[in-house]
C-alpha cells in the first residue's frame, strides 16, 4: 500500500518488486546475487539485461477543493531496459509494457489500484543506442501515476 | 426564458440575458482571440528554445553540455500547426558520424557512461507555468479591445 508520507518510494518499490516477479530474466541462472530489477542507475559493473525504476522527479501538488488538504499528484516513474542486443531490449519493453498494462484493476495486492495509484500513463519510450558492438541499448519508458496525498 | 417545474409545484422562470449579446461579441472577437494565441503560442516556443539553450550552455540548474557548440546552435523551434510547436535539435552531423539528434538523446537520458542531463525535460517543466501566463496575456489583450 503506497502511504502519504512515502508515496514516492513506495511507488518506486512497488513497481520495482512488480517487475521483478513478473518479468523474465533472460539470465536467471547466471546472474547469482545481483538483482535484475534495481532501483538506480548501475555505478558497479552489472550483468546485463537489467531494468531499473526511479522517480522521474517534478511533482505538482493540487488542490482537491476548498477547506481540504487533501491535495491530488501525478507521480511520474522512469523504467528503463539495459539490453544487450535490439531484440532483447524490444522483448523486454514489450514485457514491461504488458505487465504495466495489465495490472491496474482488482488483482489483489499487485495491482495498482488495490495499493491507491491510478490513472497509468505511458508518456514516452525512447530508445538510446550506444555506439560499438557490444554498446548497451536501452530503452527510456516515462510513465506516471495519480495518487491523493492525506487518504492514507 | 426558461420555464422549469420547481419541487413545490410552482414555476421557476429563469431569464438568460446577454447571449446574443455574448454570441455577437465572441463571433466578432474569435479571430482576433484566435491570432493573439497563435502568437503566443509562437512566443512560448522561442522563449523554450532559449531556456534549452541556456540549460546546455549551463546556466540552468543541468551541468554544461557545449563542447563544439553545434548542439546548442541546431536547437530551432518549428510550427506544426497554428497551436503546435516543436523545439527540437536540427539534425546536422559531427566529424566521428554522431547527429546532434543522437547526441541530443544521449546527453538527456545518459547512458553506462554518462548521467542522464534532462535539458529538455527540466526546461519544459521550468518553463510550464510562464508559457501559460503568454497565452492567458494575449487572450485578455485580445479581449479588452
Amino acid at each position: 500500500m503506497v502511504s502519504s508520507s512515502t508515496y514516492i518510494s513506495d511507488t518506486v518499490l512497488f513497481i520495482r518488486d512488480f517487475l521483478d516477479s513478473n518479468i523474465t530474466d533472460p539470465i536467471e541462472k547466471k546472474r547469482g546475487k545481483d538483482r535484475f530489477v534495481k532501483t538506480s542507475y548501475p555505478q558497479e559493473k552489472v550483468q546485463y539485461p537489467i531494468i531499473t525504476v526511479r522517480s522521474a522527479g517534478g511533482n505538482d501538488l493540487k488542490r482537491m477543493g476548498m477547506q481540504s488538504e487533501l491535495m491530488w499528484t501525478q507521480i511520474p516513474i522512469e523504467v528503463r531496459i539495459w539490453a544487450r542486443n535490439e531484440k532483447e531490449r524490444n522483448e523486454l519493453t514489450e514485457q514491461v509494457h504488458n505487465a504495466l498494462r495489465s495490472n491496474q484493476f482488482g488483482g489483489g495486492d499487485a495491482s495498482v489500484d488495490d495499493n491507491d495509484i491510478h490513472d497509468f500513463r505511458v508518456l514516452s519510450t525512447v530508445s538510446i543506442d550506444e555506439t560499438g558492438v557490444t554498446g548497451i541499448k536501452s530503452s527510456v519508458m516515462e510513465c506516471q501515476y495519480m495518487f491523493v496525498l492525506g487518504q492514507s | 426564458m426558461v420555464k422549469a417545474e420547481s419541487s413545490r409545484g410552482g414555476f421557476v422562470d429563469v431569464e438568460v440575458i446577454g447571449i446574443a449579446e455574448a454570441r455577437r461579441f465572441l463571433n466578432a472577437k474569435g479571430k482576433d482571440i484566435q491570432n493573439a494565441v497563435e502568437g503566443a503560442i509562437f512566443q512560448s516556443a522561442n522563449f523554450v528554445q532559449q531556456e534549452v539553450q541556456e540549460s546546455l550552455l549551463g546556466r540552468r540548474a543541468e551541468p554544461k553540455s557545449v563542447d563544439t557548440g553545434k548542439l546548442v546552435n541546431s536547437i530551432r523551434v518549428d510550427k506544426i500547426n497554428s497551436d503546435t510547436f516543436v523545439v527540437f535539435p536540427q539534425k546536422q552531423s559531427y566529424p566521428n558520424g554522431q547527429s546532434t539528434q543522437e547526441v541530443a538523446k544521449i546527453l538527456e537520458y545518459g547512458t553506462t557512461k554518462i548521467s542522464p542531463r534532462r535539458h529538455f525535460r527540466n526546461t519544459s517543466k521550468r518553463t510550464k507555468d510562464k508559457t501559460k501566463n503568454f497565452v492567458e496575456k494575449a487572450i485578455k489583450r485580445a479581449t479588452r479591445s
